[in-house]
Formats: C-alpha cells, sequence, structure tokens
C-alpha cells in the first residue's frame, strides 16, 4: 500500500494541486475574517469595526441580549420601536440597547423576500414569535410559486418545525458563517482534486506501459492490487481533508473562539427558515462527516470509471459529468424541484451544508420522515459499499 | 496540420467532450428560454414561464417602443407618483411602462439603497444622470480609480448617444450570462487539450523518433500542433456559439439589436448597442479561449507531462480570477489580474467595468484590453513554445 501512496504523492500535478488547496484553506477564512465590517450604536452614533476589532465589538454588543429570547424580550424591543416618530433613530435606538434583536423580529415578521423595506413598527406584537417560523416556511414556499409541490408534505414539514427547541439561545455567532463559507469552498477544491487523483489510480500502470507485468500474476492477487490502490486513495484523500479542516477551524477559532456551540441553527440569519433541530456545533460535526463521505464517494465513483475506462482524460470527463451536475446546476432556475431533490443527496453536495440546512424537503422513503442529510448519509455509505466491492474486481478484469 | 488536428480530436474524451458541448449548447439555450417569468398582471399571483412570458413582455413594450423621450420618461414618472405605495406603484408602471421604473431606479438611486421615485420633480436630467451615477460610484472607491481615469470615464459616460431606443431588451441580458456559462465549459476543454498539445508523443514512448527529426523539423511541427489547436478551439467554439444563437434567438428575438446597451446597464460605458456588444463578446470570449489553450499548452511544452501541466494550468487560469474578487489587493495588480483571458469570458462585468487601460497611446475599455492581452499572449506563446518543445524533447 505504501508504494501505491508513492505513485501519486510523488506526482507533480498532485503537489501542484495540493499547494493551491492549501493556499486557499489559509487564505480564505484571513481574508473573510478580515473584510468582515461589524457596526454599532453609540448614543446616536454610528461605530464601525473591521476585522478582528469587529468582531470582539460584536461580542461585547451580544453580551447585551445573552441568554434565551422570549416573546417579552421581543415586546420590549417592540415597544421601543414604537416610542420613536423617526424610524432611523428608533432603529438607531434599538441597536444601541438591544444589539441585533430587530434582526429576529424582521426574520420572523417580514414577508418572505421583502426584508429589505420592512418597516418593524408595523408588527402589533411579539406574542406569536415562537410559530412564526412554521409560518415564514409557509411563506417561503409560497413565494417560490411551488405550493403544488409541497402540499403533501406539508403536514410532515410541520412536524418536522414543531421538533426544533425553543426558545432561542442568543449568544454570539458571528464567526460561523465564515467558518462555513470556507470550509465549503475548500471541500469543493478538495472534491476537484480527488477527481484529478481517482482518474488515474487504476489507469496508472497500463500509461506507463507496465499494464503487461500485472495481467501476469495470478486474479487473486490483482484484486489484491486493486484494494491496496482504493485504501490508498482514501487515506491520502482523508489525510489531506484533515488538514485542511484543521487549518480552517483552527484560523477561525482560535481568535474568535467558538461560543455559539450550543445554540440552535435557526440563530444563523440565513437559517431561520431551516427545519433542521441541529445546535450549530452538531451541524459543524456533521458538516465535517457529510463532506468527508461525500468528497470519498465521489473519489471512489471516479476509481470506477477509471477501473472501467483505464485512460485518465477520459475517466476524468466521463466522471466530471456523472458526479458535478447536482453540484453545479442545483440552484439554477427551471429546474425542476423533483429533480432538486434527487441532486441534494448525491454525494458531491455533500461538501454544500447549507443546501442541506436550507432545503424544504422531507424524504418519505420508507424509513420514516427524513431531511435530506439523513438520506444523504445511508445513499452515499451505500454508494462507497457497492464501488469498493465492485470496482477491484473489475479492475482486475479489465486488465486482461 | 490535419494529422495533428487528427491526434487530437481521435482521443475519447475529446469526442466526448465535444458532444457534450455541443448538445450543452442547446440544453443551455432552452433552459435559459425557460428561465424567463413575468406576472401576467400587478395584481395576480400567476407567473407567466418560458416563450409565453417573453411574448407577454414584449406585447407591453409596444407602448413604449422607439425612442426614449423626456417627455415619455416624465409620463411614466407622473403615474408612478399617482401611486402611493411604492412596491404597487413600482409593479403597475412596470406593466404600462415595461423597463422604465428600473431605468429610473439606476439613475436616481442614490449610492446607498433605492431611490425615492416619489420625491422626484422630473425626469428632465434624466440624460445627464448617467455621468453622475458614475460620479458617484467612483466616489465611493476613491483608491480604485487615477484621476486620468475618471476624467476618460466621465468624457466616454457623457458622450454616449441619446435619446436611447427602447424596446424590449430582456432577452439579451440573460444571453450574456448563457453565453458566459458556455464559454467557461469550453474553456474547461481547452485546457484539457492544451495540456496534452506537446506531451502526446513522449506519452505515446515516441519522441525518441522526434529526436532524429533535427531542430527546424520540430519547430515546424510544433507550430503546426499550435494551428490543430486554435482550429480545435475556433470549431468548437463557432458551433457552440452557433447552435445557442439560433436556437435562443429563434425564439427569444432580435428585438432592441439597434438599442443602447444603457438602457440595460445603465452605468456602462461602452458605446455599443446589444446586437454589437453580443458579437462583440463572442469575439473576445473566442480569442480569450485561444489564448487560455495555448498558455497551457506552453506550460506543457516545458513540463512534458499532461497531469501536470493541467493542473498549473487550471491554477494558472482560475486564479486570477478568484484574486480579483477578493478585495484585498492593490488598484493596480486587481487591474492586471482582471486583465487576465479567463476574465475575458465574463462579458457582462466586462461591459460594467470602469477601468480604462492605457497601451501605447491608445486608452481602452476593460474589454478591449483584454482582448488586446490575450491576442500579446496568442503571439508569445506561438513564438515561445516551438522552441521549449524543440529544446525539451533534445534535451531528453
Amino acid at each position: 500500500m505504501f508504494y501505491e501512496l508513492k505513485k501519486f504523492y510523488t506526482n507533480l500535478a498532485v503537489i501542484i494541486m495540493l499547494a493551491f488547496i492549501i493556499l486557499v484553506a489559509i487564505l480564505l477564512p484571513v481574508f473573510f475574517m478580515s473584510e468582515h465590517e461589524t457596526y454599532s450604536y453609540r448614543d446616536g452614533a454610528v461605530v464601525k469595526n473591521t476585522g478582528l476589532a469587529g468582531y470582539s465589538m460584536g461580542k461585547t454588543q451580544t453580551d447585551k441580549v445573552k441568554g434565551s429570547l422570549d416573546e417579552k424580550k421581543l415586546n420590549q424591543v417592540l415597544a421601543l420601536y414604537k416610542s420613536f416618530d423617526d424610524d432611523m433613530e428608533s432603529y438607531k435606538n434599538v441597536e444601541e440597547k438591544y444589539p441585533g434583536l430587530s434582526g429576529y423580529l424582521i426574520k420572523a415578521y417580514a414577508p418572505y423576500g421583502e426584508e429589505e423595506g420592512f418597516l418593524i413598527k408595523t408588527i402589533s406584537n411579539a406574542d406569536d414569535f415562537g410559530r412564526r417560523d412554521i409560518v415564514q416556511i409557509k411563506n417561503k414556499i409560497l413565494r417560490s410559486g411551488q405550493e403544488d409541490f409541497f402540499r403533501a408534505s406539508l403536514p410532515q414539514i410541520e412536524r418536522k418545525v414543531s421538533e426544533i427547541k425553543k426558545p432561542y439561545v442568543i449568544e454570539f455567532v458571528g464567526q460561523w458563517p465564515i467558518l462555513i463559507a470556507s470550509l465549503t469552498f475548500t471541500y469543493a477544491a478538495i472534491a476537484v482534486f480527488s477527481l484529478l487523483i481517482s482518474s488515474r489510480m487504476c489507469s496508472f500502470e497500463k500509461e506507463q506501459k507496465m499494464d503487461l507485468i500485472l495481467s501476469s500474476i495470478h486474479k487473486k492477487q490483482r484484486i489484491g492490487i486493486g484494494y491496496k490502490k482504493i485504501l490508498a486513495m482514501v487515506i491520502y484523500i482523508s489525510a489531506v481533508f484533515a488538514v485542511c479542516t484543521i487549518i480552517v477551524s483552527s484560523i477561525v477559532f482560535l481568535p474568535l473562539g467558538i461560543s455559539g456551540w450550543n445554540t440552535q441553527v435557526q440563530n444563523l440569519p440565513e437559517l431561520f427558515t431551516s427545519l433542521s433541530h441541529w445546535s450549530i456545533g452538531e451541524m459543524y460535526m456533521f458538516l465535517i462527516a457529510m463532506a468527508w463521505v461525500g468528497i470519498i464517494g465521489v473519489s471512489l465513483i471516479g476509481f470506477f470509471v477509471n477501473a472501467v475506462f483505464q485512460q485518465t482524460y477520459t475517466s476524468m470527463i466521463i466522471t466530471a459529468v456523472l458526479v458535478f451536475p447536482p453540484w453545479l446546476l442545483y440552484s439554477s432556475e427551471g429546474l425542476p424541484l423533483w429533480l432538486q431533490k434527487v441532486f441534494l443527496i448525491q454525494p458531491i453536495n455533500g461538501t454544500q451544508i447549507f443546501r442541506h440546512m436550507r432545503s424544504l424537503f422531507v424524504y418519505d422513503i420508507g424509513l420514516g420522515e427524513l431531511l435530506s442529510y439523513t438520506v444523504f448519509f445511508v445513499e452515499a455509505v451505500l454508494c462507497i459499499l457497492a464501488l469498493v466491492l465492485l470496482s477491484p474486481r473489475l479492475f482486475a478484469r479489465r486488465l486482461r | 496540420m490535419s494529422y495533428e488536428f487528427k491526434k487530437i480530436f481521435n482521443e475519447l474524451y475529446v469526442k466526448l467532450l465535444v458532444c457534450g458541448i455541443l448538445i450543452g449548447s442547446l440544453a443551455v439555450a432552452i433552459i435559459t428560454i425557460n428561465s424567463f417569468g413575468e406576472l401576467e398582471s400587478p395584481d395576480s399571483v400567476k407567473e407567466l414561464k418560458g416563450k409565453a412570458a417573453i411574448e407577454l413582455s414584449k406585447s407591453r413594450y409596444k407602448n413604449i417602443r422607439g425612442e426614449l423621450t423626456l417627455v415619455k420618461i416624465n409620463e411614466a414618472l407622473r403615474y408612478y407618483k399617482s401611486i402611493p405605495s411604492p412596491d404597487e406603484a413600482s409593479a403597475k408602471t412596470d406593466e404600462r411602462y415595461p423597463g422604465v421604473p428600473f431605468l429610473l431606479d439606476s439613475a436616481y438611486s442614490k449610492t446607498m439603497g433605492t431611490a425615492n421615485l416619489h420625491n422626484l420633480k422630473s425626469g428632465n436630467d434624466f440624460y445627464k444622470r448617467n455621468v453622475v451615477q458614475i460620479e458617484n460610484k467612483i466616489a465611493k472607491a476613491p483608491d480604485e480609480y487615477g484621476d486620468r481615469e475618471k476624467e476618460t470615464i466621465i468624457q466616454r459616460a457623457s458622450a454616449i448617444k441619446t435619446p436611447y431606443y427602447f424596446d424590449f431588451h430582456g432577452q439579451w441580458k440573460r444571453g450574456y450570462t448563457s453565453l458566459t456559462m458556455l464559454f467557461i465549459v469550453i474553456s474547461i476543454a481547452s485546457i484539457l487539450v492544451g495540456s496534452r498539445l506537446f506531451s502526446y508523443e513522449r506519452e505515446n514512448n515516441m519522441e525518441i523518433i522526434l529526436t532524429t527529426l533535427g531542430k527546424s523539423k520540430l519547430y515546424a511541427i510544433a507550430r503546426k500542433k499550435v494551428f490543430a489547436l486554435w482550429a480545435f478551439i475556433t470549431i468548437l467554439c463557432f458551433l457552440s456559439v452557433t447552435i445557442f444563437s439560433i436556437c435562443y434567438f429563434a425564439i427569444a428575438g432580435l428585438s432592441a439589436w439597434n438599442s443602447q446597451i444603457q438602457i440595460g446597464y445603465f452605468m456602462s460605458v461602452n458605446q455599443l448597442t446589444f446586437g454589437e456588444a453580443y458579437i462583440a463578446m463572442a469575439i473576445v470570449g473566442w480569442i480569450s479561449l485561444l489564448a487560455i489553450g495555448t498558455l497551457v499548452a506552453l506550460f506543457n511544452a516545458y513540463i512534458q507531462r499532461s497531469l501536470a501541466s493541467l493542473a498549473i494550468g487550471l491554477v494558472i487560469v482560475i486564479l486570477p480570477w478568484i484574486l480579483v474578487k477578493l478585495g484585498v489587493f492593490p488598484t493596480i495588480i486587481k487591474k492586471f489580474f482582471s486583465l487576465q483571458p479567463f476574465n475575458g469570458l465574463f462579458a457582462e462585468n466586462n461591459l460594467l467595468s470602469l477601468h480604462v487601460y492605457k497601451f501605447a497611446f491608445f486608452d481602452v475599455l476593460t474589454m478591449t484590453a483584454v482582448l488586446i492581452n490575450s491576442l500579446c499572449i496568442l503571439a508569445f506563446c506561438y513564438l515561445i513554445s516551438p522552441r521549449l518543445f524543440g529544446q525539451r524533447i533534445i534535451k531528453n
């Protein structure tokens, strides 16, 4: 196996791509963090801070409103809003006293997709805040014009939403979007990288004109070589994956901490209408697990295709056509929803956690009502097992 | 040359790529058509899709087609102001004067947020607003533009032909984006093919025969290889764009071919009509694709290993594009990056760019600058890669 590993980690192409990926993993979070702008209001004046200073300001701001977010608190915010005539004046005062809470009100009460110009004053009271998520989810469906598709699964969606823990617990969560964006991008790069590696695993000997030696040994031994190749590939890609995950996570966590680990994912503004009952920490763990399974899945598909075609460039293209459309075309206009639902659970979309978190699909496939990530795991693991069993045999046969 | 061309085309992966891209061009045309959507009326929730939506939009433009005079603008503005709710006003105005609310919004919005058209007295200064808005945009990012650059931009902006000729132009904006998508896919094909161009013989263990030919023969072969690559990319590009254009415009129509692009891209300083812009984009995209393929082939001539050239090619070609998006670099470096061939594929960005480049005695806008840069790369690679190829083959 060690010898199989050596065949590709000494390869110039692999080294170049590896350097590129590690560069991305370092630069991306640093860039996102340095570009981040935080605004706060003090005595009616705006204070703007960028980068790390902004984050520490954001943290002290959040400390003012830390703890569980109940209707009483939100009603106080509303009362403060209504005590001023001027919109800007009331916004400034609320942001000074209850920083960030207007965001929750906007997310919960603004007509979906029209958050921009929404006037918080028009909310009569926030007594039903705890039940607004399902209302907003229904609005989201209505807005997308796909009521027909979701009509049947609406009760299931309601059941899923009722499992979300309430009330929300407010903590500083500003570092998470950056962490997730950086990881998502890095993982996508690793997926492309694994395509490049897997597409020459089985054709390496042939392209070096060494396949005659391989074909002269016994079939069982050839199958053994196939397994060793798979093992070497999985170990190498997993190592790259682990290194990148550690780099990105430590760049974000070391200066900013892991506050918000135990709060609901709905605290992230992007995920207010998520069906998931995970905490942010759970989401982070699952995000890593899903991306890893997905990337291994992609590399095994590449390995399988390469075992069949025995030509690097050809298998690269065929694998790309098989694997990438669910990723690239997922959010394209005019894509039918059932296809989007199928696309979401394909291996490559394991790298796209926000797609899973934001989707409203409930999969009812005989195993109970499941959300996309559970189905994703089932599908990816089955796919991996099948490919691990099949590919070495195919490799052995195709060599003859 | 035809023999070298055959070498490229006879590979299974190239055939797959070509088939994929040609079918893809058709698919992109259909998807783009289907992406049109138009509400039946401002009050209804029923949305028409695809061809029906295009026809509805076109029929709405009948009222306003022709020169967009100040009289028409003021008429639309009066109508807008007669409806108190901003949302309703812009929806209803968009039905009676389609496209005008968008233009007014682009013309009168403050640097932040949208325009409050209810407070607007009249649209009499509409045709002077593009200069004002461009000045606002430049003032927001003062470090990005030099003094001479500002002057040139303002001068070009005020030279744009007015009044605008108004017509249905929704198909162009979507067409430009789809064209970019096609180009990106073709660029991957060019990188793949370019990354094997000069290592084909070595990887088939034939380079020993090549070494016996002598230098001048080798150079001739290398030049033929470059021509074969150019022929391949040109044919692929031509077929793909033709298939897309015919299918797409057969349904969406060519209305607004002669309209200034400013009715869709208010702040653009390019003196082009929608039709001209489309042709210009196709040409810039084509030359950029040639440059991308040839540049990767240059690396391949030196490294003589296909996969490594592919990796370098991907990194070198795509990196400038990523780096431009990250805002951390000084303007001069960003300007340099946005000049690189891969950015030539992003038609819409280039139309909207406010940068001016200086080549010798000419001030040129981004689109022309990318074209000139790509041509320089082509010439450079054409001169250098045969020598590299010859030396590397003989040395080993």
